[in-house]
């Protein structure tokens, strides 16, 4: 399962939050359950406690062209399951699960409105040819911003948001050696990028 | 400067290697400074993942949300109202041609949507009612019929057309085609994707309007 972590922005900074999640989880519990019986200003209050988080990783699986769209979608879908949600887990981690597949269902088709029909490798080539040119600047950010969508998802889900490789391979549909050797490439990748 | 271990440096970072494997690694860097160096970056790599943290979107995207939600939760009324057609959420959408332009019905669970785009651009919505089981496939089909319609009118003028033209119409025919099959495919994984059913319902307009103007184009011509 993955880490939830509650956290909020500030101004646009990139720091954690050191709120409770027990806190959020109980504020959870009574707000979902008032929403799951059709209170919109309850729905408001979740949606104001997750936002950040959903969005923000919207932004790194998709890009910030997609993020707002997919993050209003994942809204929507939990709002019109809220009555699927039986509490075996924290609320939050039941929503993020929901996001990454609402996400993951969106690849495909922004793959073919972008046409990014590029192959990974030809990214991961250019990823490196960038890292031997220190004046493009790019960093870590950026960088994972670049990384080719599949190795991108991998990087996020595991390192950011704390997956098992198990969790992963079953989310993508792919192997847990895929997503072993895939995460061990980015990381590779990225390493070089920490001074920027 | 890489060895066969360098591989399981990430696996050693995570703690996911059993003991002896472990042990035998620890040797290894213990001789070797490169590794040493490659563990210690991407135990920043995964340090610095983890200090990554999370932005609020730049615009509040609350009343976008609560449009959505209220609108399918409202109950089915005659009523005519003016969206962003985009933003309803929907369980099939479909296109069909209408004089001066064009029209989606978009079932949604508990209403039936149909919006108009007028010759003037203009973007209207009227709610009419529950939808009927079989409208999205009546509606899919009447798609496919403009669709089949247009396309014989624009076979029987491509003689018209010079073969550059005929290209590049030709290419963003099976470019759409394809992105309709995928969008498709995609939403017999995932039906009540209001995203794909939107997107699907755009790509089938744009295939429409493609057509539209491709069969202009050989009117003028012949």
């Amino acid at each position: 399962m993955g880490r939830p972590r509650v956290t909020v922005s500030d101004a646009g900074s990139l720091e954690r939050s050191s709120s409770s999640e027990g806190e959020a989880a109980g504020d959870d519990a009574s707000d979902v359950a008032a929403a799951a019986a059709g209170d919109v200003r309850a729905f408001e209050r979740v949606y104001r406690r997750h936002v950040a988080r959903i969005h923000s990783t919207a932004v790194r699986m998709l890009g910030q062209e997609e993020a707002d769209d997919a993050t209003q979608d994942v809204f929507v879908r939990a709002w019109q399951r809220l009555g699927q949600f039986r509490g075996d887990s924290a609320f939050g981690t039941w929503l993020f699960r929901l996001a990454v597949n609402v996400m993951l269902s969106r690849r495909e088709v922004v793959a073919i409105r972008h046409k990014r029909h590029v192959d990974d490798a030809e990214l991961v080539e250019s990823l490196s040819a960038a890292d031997a040119s220190p004046e493009l600047g790019l960093d870590f950010q950026a960088a994972i911003a670049r990384l080719p969508p599949g190795m991108r998802q991998i990087f996020v889900l595991h390192d950011i948001e704390g997956y098992k490789h198990d969790e992963i391979a079953a989310m993508l549909g792919i192997a847990q050696g895929t997503s072993k050797s895939q995460l061990h490439r980015v990381r590779m990748i990225l390493r070089r990028y920490l001074s920027a | 400067m890489t060895d066969s271990w360098t591989e399981r440096l990430s696996e050693y970072v995570d703690g996911e290697l059993d003991l002896a494997t472990r042990a035998a690694l620890e040797a290894h860097l213990a001789t070797c400074a490169s590794c040493r160096a490659t563990r210690d970056e991407l135990q920043r790599v995964v340090d610095r993942a983890r200090s990554i943290g999370y932005r609020e979107p730049a615009t509040d995207l609350w009343g976008a949300i609560e449009t959505s939600i209220t609108a399918n939760t409202s109950r089915a009324g005659r009523r005519l109202v003016t969206v962003s057609w985009v933003r309803l959420a929907a369980a099939a959408a479909i296109v069909a041609m209408v004089a001066g332009g064009f029209a989606w019905t978009l079932a949604t669970r508990r209403t039936q949507v149909v919006v108009t785009v007028t010759s003037s651009g203009d973007t209207l919505a009227n709610v009419v009612r529950p939808p009927a089981p079989a409208a999205a496939a009546t509606a899919v089909a009447s798609y496919r019929d403009a669709a089949a319609d247009l396309q014989r009118a624009f076979d029987a003028g491509r003689s018209t057309l010079r073969p550059e033209t005929m290209r590049v119409i030709e290419e963003n025919l099976r470019a759409i085609d394809l992105a309709i099959a995928q969008t498709d495919s995609a939403l017999r994984r995932d039906p009540g994707s209001a995203y794909l059913n939107e997107y699907l319902a755009a790509t089938m307009q744009r295939k429409l309007k493609l057509l539209r103007r491709a069969v202009e184009i050989t009117t003028a011509r012949s």
